[in-house]
C-alpha cells in the first residue's frame, strides 16, 4: 500500500502534457476568465471548440480580482506549466497584467482584419486598454457602471414620483428624507460600497463622485495625484452627512434592496438581473446622480492575449473576435446587464431591440455620455488602499478634510511622478 | 549449539530487518507528505524571511536581505496593531472557552432532565463548518433585520446596531461567535476530566460538612488543573491563529479593528505579494507562540493528587 501511495504522487507530479500546451492534433489554450457559468462563458467556451476542432480552449473560472491577480503572478513565478494565453479580466487591470505577463500588442492583429476594426470601438472606455507606450494591450468587452436602482412601490408610497428619479445631491437628499422610515426600517438611501467590502468598491465610487463635485483624482498623465480639494472632501461629507442625518448609514441590513428596506441603492448596473427578480416590476433605474452632473466611473472587463508564440497568439486572437459576434456578445450582455463597446454590435437588430427595451441599458448609454476613467497604472491597487485606509475613518466621525489631505500625502510620496 | 545459535540469530535478525523495512515503507508515505508540505515550506519560509524583492522583478525574484524584513514588521505600525488586535481577541475567547466550559461541564455533569440532548446542543456547533457558522452569524447579526437586534430592541437597544461595522462592537461581536462556536470543545474535554474525580473525595468532603462552593474550589478546580492548562494551551494556539472567522466576518476591519495577525500575514503574502514579509511575520507569530506556550508549560501544574 505504501508503494502505491508513493508511486502515486510520483506520476502524479510527473504528468507528461501539461494543459496549455500542443500537440500535433489540437492546440491547447489556457483561457483565465471572471465571468463563469452564470455568463455561460463554459458552455460559449465548449461551442466554440466544437466549431473548431483544431483548437481546444480550456475555460477556467475565477470568481474574485483577488485570485486572478494571485494565480497570475504565481504562475509566472513558477516560470513552467501552466499559463494562461488569454485572459478576460477587470478594466483596472491590463496594465498591471502587462506587468506580469507581456501582452500582445493587438493593433498587429487589428492590421490583418478587414471587418473588424479597432476604429469601431469606443475610445472611452479602451483607455484602459492603451498601455503608457502605445501598445494596445487588451479590448474592453462589455461595459458597466454605477447606477441609482430604486424601489418603484416605495416611491409611490412616499409620494414620489415613481417615473422621475433624483438627478443630483440635493434631489437625492430630498428624496430620501421623504423615504426614510425609522418605524419600518427603511433606509433613505444606501451606495455602493457597503454593499461590496473591497477597497476598489469604495474607490469607484468616491472617485466618481469627486469627480462629479468638480475635482480631478490625478493629473492628465496620471503622475501625480490631484485631489487634494474641496470637491473630494464634499465627495466623503455626501455620504457622512447622510450618515449622521439619518437618511444612510454604513451598517445597513443583508440585502436591503431586494428586502424593500432602502427606497434607493446605488449599485453596479450587473445587479439589474438580481434586483429585477427581487422587485419585478417595481425596479426603477435612473443614471447615479452626480454633485450637479453625473460623472459615472466606467467599469468592466477586458480581453488581454499574451505573449508566446505566433500560431497560440493568433489562435487566441480568433477565440477573442469570437465574443465579439453578435450573438455570443448579447447572450452575455443579457445575463450581465452590461452594454456592448463596439459600435457595430448595435446596429445588430437583435441587439439594439435589446438595448432599447432595457431600462438599465438605456440608462449606461446616457451615463456613458458623462463617463469618467479610473487611472491607467500598473500600481492602481495600492492607490485603492492607500486612500481607503485614510478615509474609512471619516465613516466613523474622522475629520474628511484631514483624510483627504494624510491620504493625497502618502499617495504623492508613494506612487508620485512614478 | 553454537550453530544452532547462530542460525537462529540470524533468523531473528532477519525477521527483524523484514520488520524494519515494513515498517519504513508504511511510515514513508506521511514522511514525504510532512517533508513536502511541513519541512520544506518551514525552512523555505526562513529562507525568504531572509530576503527582498528585486524590484521591478516577479514575486519569485528576491535576494538577500538580512533582518531588513524583521525591522520592518518590528517598525511597522500595523504589525503591532495586529499583534494587538490577536491579544484583543485571544485573552477573553480563552477566559471564556475555559470558564463557559467548565461551568457547562460542572452543570451537565449533574443528573438533570434531557442532559444528553443539552450535551449534544452545545457539541454541535463545534462539528458545524466555521464558514457556516460566520454567514449564519452574519445574518443573525446583521442590523435592523438580525435576531439578535430585534431581541435587543425589544429591551431598548437600537435596532441598527452594526456589530460587525461599528469599531466599538466588532471585537466583541468576533469573541462572542468564536466562544459559542469552541465552548462545546471545551465542555467534552472538562465532562471526561470529571468523570475522572473519584467519588470517594466528595463522599469525604460531605461527611466533613464541606459545602458544594469548598467542594468545587478545594476538590474539582485543583484537580482540574491538568485540564485546564491544556485547554488554555490549545485554546491560545488556536485563537492566536484565527483566519477564517476573521476573513469571512469582518475582512479586519472595520478600521483594522479585526486585523489579526494570521490575517495580517494572509494580507502581505496574498493581497500585497509581499511573501518576504509575510514570512517574517510568520516567523515572529512562531517566536509569540513558542514563548507563550513555554511560560504557559512552566507555569502548568500537570499533576495534582489527594
Amino acid at each position: 500500500m505504501a508503494i502505491v501511495c508513493i508511486a502515486g504522487f510520483v506520476f502524479t507530479g510527473c504528468q507528461g502534457k501539461t494543459p496549455g500546451s500542443s500537440s500535433p492534433e489540437r492546440l491547447t489554450l489556457n483561457f483565465w476568465e471572471m465571468y463563469g457559468p452564470t455568463c455561460d462563458f463554459d458552455k460559449i467556451t465548449d461551442e466554440y471548440n466544437t466549431a473548431h476542432p483544431e483548437v481546444r480552449v480550456i475555460d477556467t473560472y475565477f470568481p474574485s480580482h483577488a485570485e486572478l491577480l494571485q494565480r497570475l503572478q504565481v504562475s509566472a513565478a513558477a516560470g513552467s506549466g501552466e499559463k494562461p494565453d488569454i485572459i478576460f479580466y477587470d478594466c483596472i487591470y491590463p496594465t498591471v497584467t502587462d506587468s506580469i505577463y507581456t501582452l500582445v500588442d493587438l493593433r498587429d492583429y487589428f492590421a490583418k482584419e478587414s471587418s473588424f476594426k479597432y476604429e469601431d470601438f469606443y475610445p472611452v472606455f479602451q483607455r484602459f486598454g492603451t498601455a503608457p507606450d502605445g501598445r494596445v494591450i487588451s479590448l474592453h468587452t462589455w461595459a458597466n457602471c454605477l447606477v441609482l436602482f430604486y424601489n418603484k412601490s416605495i416611491f409611490r408610497a412616499k409620494g414620489l414620483d415613481p417615473d422621475t428619479p433624483p438627478k443630483n445631491w440635493q434631489e437625492m437628499y430630498s428624496y430620501a428624507r421623504k423615504i426614510q422610515d425609522n418605524r419600518a426600517g427603511i433606509w433613505g438611501f444606501l451606495g455602493n460600497f457597503v454593499l461590496d467590502n473591497s477597497h476598489e468598491g469604495f474607490g469607484w465610487e468616491w472617485q466618481s463622485q469627486t469627480v462629479s463635485a468638480g475635482g480631478k483624482i490625478w493629473d492628465d498623465t496620471y503622475t501625480h495625484p490631484a485631489f487634494n480639494s474641496s470637491a473630494a472632501v464634499e465627495a466623503l461629507t455626501f455620504y457622512t452627512d447622510a450618515f449622521k442625518e439619518g437618511i444612510s448609514t454604513i451598517s445597513p441590513p443583508e440585502q436591503a434592496f431586494i428586502n424593500g428596506l432602502t427606497g434607493m441603492q446605488i449599485a453596479g448596473s450587473w445587479m439589474q438581473n438580481t434586483f429585477s427578480s427581487a422587485l419585478g416590476d417595481d425596479l426603477g433605474v435612473g443614471v447615479w446622480p452626480g454633485k450637479n452632473n453625473p460623472a459615472p466611473n466606467v467599469g468592466g472587463e477586458h480581453f488581454m492575449i499574451v505573449k508566446s508564440d505566433e500560431t497560440r497568439q493568433q489562435a487566441s486572437w480568433e477565440f477573442v473576435k469570437y465574443w465579439f459576434t453578435p450573438k455570443v456578445h448579447l447572450r452575455v450582455a443579457r445575463a450581465e446587464g452590461k452594454t456592448p463597446t463596439y459600435k457595430p454590435l448595435e446596429q445588430d437588430s437583435e441587439y439594439a431591440a435589446w438595448l432599447a427595451s432595457n431600462d438599465t441599458m438605456k440608462v449606461i448609454a446616457e451615463s456613458m455620455n458623462s463617463a469618467t476613467n479610473r487611472a491607467v497604472r500598473p500600481d492602481y491597487p495600492t492607490f485603492t488602499e492607500i486612500v481607503f485606509k485614510h478615509i474609512e475613518p471619516v465613516f466613523y466621525g474622522a475629520d474628511a478634510n484631514a483624510a483627504i489631505q494624510a491620504a493625497f500625502a502618502e499617495v504623492e510620496s508613494t506612487m508620485g511622478n512614478r | 549449539m553454537q550453530k544452532a545459535k547462530a542460525a537462529y540469530k540470524a533468523r531473528t535478525n532477519a525477521i527483524r530487518r523484514a520488520d524494519n523495512i515494513s515498517g519504513y515503507l508504511f511510515i514513508t508515505p506521511s514522511v514525504v507528505l510532512f517533508v513536502l508540505f511541513v519541512a520544506i515550506p518551514f525552512v523555505y519560509s526562513f529562507i525568504l524571511s531572509l530576503s527582498k524583492a528585486i524590484p521591478g522583478g516577479t514575486m519569485a525574484m528576491v535576494e538577500f536581505g538580512g533582518l531588513g524584513q524583521f525591522k520592518k514588521a518590528l517598525n511597522s505600525r500595523e504589525f503591532w496593531n495586529s499583534l494587538r488586535a490577536t491579544a484583543e481577541f485571544s485573552i477573553p475567547v480563552v477566559f471564556f472557552h475555559v470558564a463557559l466550559g467548565l461551568l457547562l461541564a460542572v452543570i451537565l455533569n449533574w443528573k438533570i432532565p434531557f442532559r444528553s440532548a443539552l450535551r449534544t446542543v452545545f457539541f454541535v456547533p463545534y462539528v458545524v463548518s466555521m464558514v457556516v457558522v460566520a454567514m449564519i452569524w452574519r445574518f443573525l447579526l446583521s442590523p435592523g433585520i438580525g435576531l439578535v437586534n430585534v431581541f435587543l430592541h425589544l429591551f431598548g437597544f437600537d435596532r441598527n446596531t452594526g456589530w460587525l461595522t461599528n469599531p466599538k462592537y466588532t471585537m466583541a461581536a468576533v469573541i462572542m461567535v468564536a466562544v459559542w462556536k469552541w465552548v462545546g470543545y471545551h465542555m467534552v474535554i472538562y465532562l471526561a476530566a470529571l468523570q475522572n474525580i473519584p467519588g470517594t473525595l466528595y463522599e469525604a468532603a460531605d461527611i466533613e460538612g464541606a459545602g458544594a462552593g469548598q467542594k468545587f474550589f478545594r476538590i474539582t478546580f485543583p484537580l482540574l488543573a491538568p485540564t485546564t492548562w491544556f485547554l488554555v494551551i490549545i485554546s491560545v494556539i488556536n485563537t492566536f491563529q484565527a483566519f477564517d472567522q476573521i476573513f469571512l466576518m469582518t475582512k479586519g476591519g472595520p478600521m483594522y479593528k479585526t486585523d489579526v495577525i494570521v490575517f495580517y500575514i494572509y494580507r502581505n503574502a496574498f493581497t500585497y505579494y509581499d511573501m518576504p514579509y509575510a514570512s517574517a511575520v510568520s516567523w515572529l507569530l512562531f517566536v509569540v507562540i513558542f514563548v507563550v506556550t513555554y511560560i504557559q508549560n512552566k507555569l502548568s501544574v500537570t499533576d495534582w493528587n489527594y
